[in-house]
């Protein structure tokens, strides 16, 4: 290993124990599974049911700048 | 777990327009760049190796310009590899969509591509900070949405906020409504020495911005799915654990990585000067690159930046230091002070504090 990798896997190392402090962390202090998703502005209930859905989201559909492909979840509330 | 990775690739340097902040035309003096139709099966084969998912993002430049016989290329040797190695591959496209025609919107739709406009809302903006020498007409995105909705194509859009229109959110919105778009995204200029440059936003003016679309995200009923970068902060915010965009996330060399028309790998579209060079996609595989030790010095500032900079910051896991390329422009280093920090603290909190309102409504049976 070069010096300049064992730097970066030392560094990352320590960069991601800074964010694990609030990674994946609710900011809002508010337990997603005693919202009433229905009384919920349409794009926030979508939002909120997909991450609820998919809350380890490591796997999820990440994207550049722009969203071109498919969006991450099928919005078919029409109220 | 798959592996992806995106692969963004700029077909040439040249373009039908002449946007007056383009970073391409920065970068490279003006000299003309084409990246060779011959070079396309070594191209995909090296970015393939390693990763059971490539989404190639084609950019330029004018990527249309590329031609046909390119794209038919690309879709040859993609199937060509998928027979061997499996390995499944995506296409999206960032055209200004001047030149989309029936044809080219056919062979999209037949091998499944994406397609992303960039155009700057309102129409006016678009007209003063991206016209060629003959002038371009204000309303030419109205034609390219019929014809996407003609072939049954979802209309994405990518709208760079300048000085000039960062004040204009509720125009740039209702104007993509009106327009029946399926998604845009507000994506920073890059401040580039051009004479031509507008000025970059304030922190102030962009927290404006962003709080102004967070508003009428929020109370839309309905219309288009995803406005960016509001869903990725609200997302974020409500505890999902990556990021959506690379600019919030950790995916600068790791999850993404761009290929200049000469095949140099490099780790975002405008790092064109030889120091930011990792490797020749011609020549070497992709994988290989990003395991090099020049990747990792890069990895490594951008670590020490986020060390130094965003310690006890409450939102570094959703925010990440900001990106690398629009710091890169604003101060002329890497690691150089991400520029929007404030705005991003600011719009964070903003948002926080709306969703926590909404979402105690909610439970309360209120309206918001």
């Amino acid at each position: 290993m070069t010096e300049t990798q064992f730097l970066w896997k030392f560094k990352r190392k320590e960069v991601r124990k800074m964010e694990r402090t609030t990674s994946g962390r609710n900011f809002l202090g508010v337990n997603l599974s005693d919202i009433d998703i229905n009384k919920l502005p349409t794009s926030l209930a979508c939002i909120t049911d997909n991450v609820i859905e998919t809350r380890n989201g490591d796997d999820a559909d990440i994207g550049h700048f722009y969203h071109s492909d498919q969006p991450s979840y099928d919005h078919t509330r029409d109220d | 777990m798959k592996k992806k990775m995106i692969v963004i690739v700029q077909t040439g340097s040249d373009c039908n327009l002449d946007c007056d902040y383009c970073y391409i035309k920065a970068s490279t003096g003006g000299l003309k760049y084409k990246m060779p139709i011959e070079k396309i099966n070594q191209l995909v084969k090296n970015c393939s190796f390693g990763f059971d998912e490539v989404k190639f993002c084609w950019h330029g430049g004018e990527p249309i310009l590329a031609g046909f016989d390119f794209y038919k290329e690309v879709i040859r040797s993609q199937k060509e590899i998928n027979k061997i190695s499996k390995v499944e591959f995506r296409n999206v496209i960032q055209t200004n969509g001047l030149l989309l025609t029936d044809q080219w919107l056919d062979f999209f739709k037949e091998n499944k591509f994406s397609v992303g406009i960039s155009f700057d809302a309102p129409p006016e903006i678009n007209r003063l900070q991206r016209a060629n020498k003959e002038g371009i007409s204000e309303v030419y995105i109205t034609d390219i949405a019929n014809k996407l909705k003609q072939h049954k194509m979802p209309l994405n859009v990518l709208c760079v906020v300048s000085k000039l229109n960062v004040l204009k959110g509720k125009e740039i919105f209702d104007f993509f409504n009106d327009l029946g778009v399926n998604s845009y995204s507000l994506l920073l200029m890059m401040k580039t020495p051009l004479a031509n440059c507008p000025e970059a936003p304030t922190n102030e003016d962009l927290s404006e911005l962003y709080k102004t679309t967070f508003e009428l995200w929020l109370k839309r009923k309905h219309g288009f799915r995803v406005v960016e970068p509001i869903e990725t902060m609200v997302r974020s915010l409500l505890g999902e654990k990556m990021p959506r965009l690379c600019s919030f996330g950790n995916h600068c060399l790791e999850r993404m990585i761009t290929i200049t028309p000469n095949g140099n790998i490099i780790p975002c579209g405008s790092f064109v000067s030889p120091e930011f060079i990792l490797g020749d996609i011609y020549k070497n595989k992709l994988f290989g690159a990003l395991f090099s030790q020049s990747c990792d010095k890069f990895r490594n500032q951008r670590a020490t930046y986020i060390q130094k900079s965003c310690n006890g910051c409450e939102f570094i896991s959703i925010c990440r230091g900001g990106c690398r390329e629009v710091a890169y422009w604003h101060t002329g280093e890497y690691s150089g002070k991400y520029p929007y920090c404030e705005s991003r603290k600011e719009t964070f909190s903003y948002i926080r504090n709306r969703l926590k309102e909404v979402m105690e409504k909610s439970k309360l049976g209120t309206s918001f």
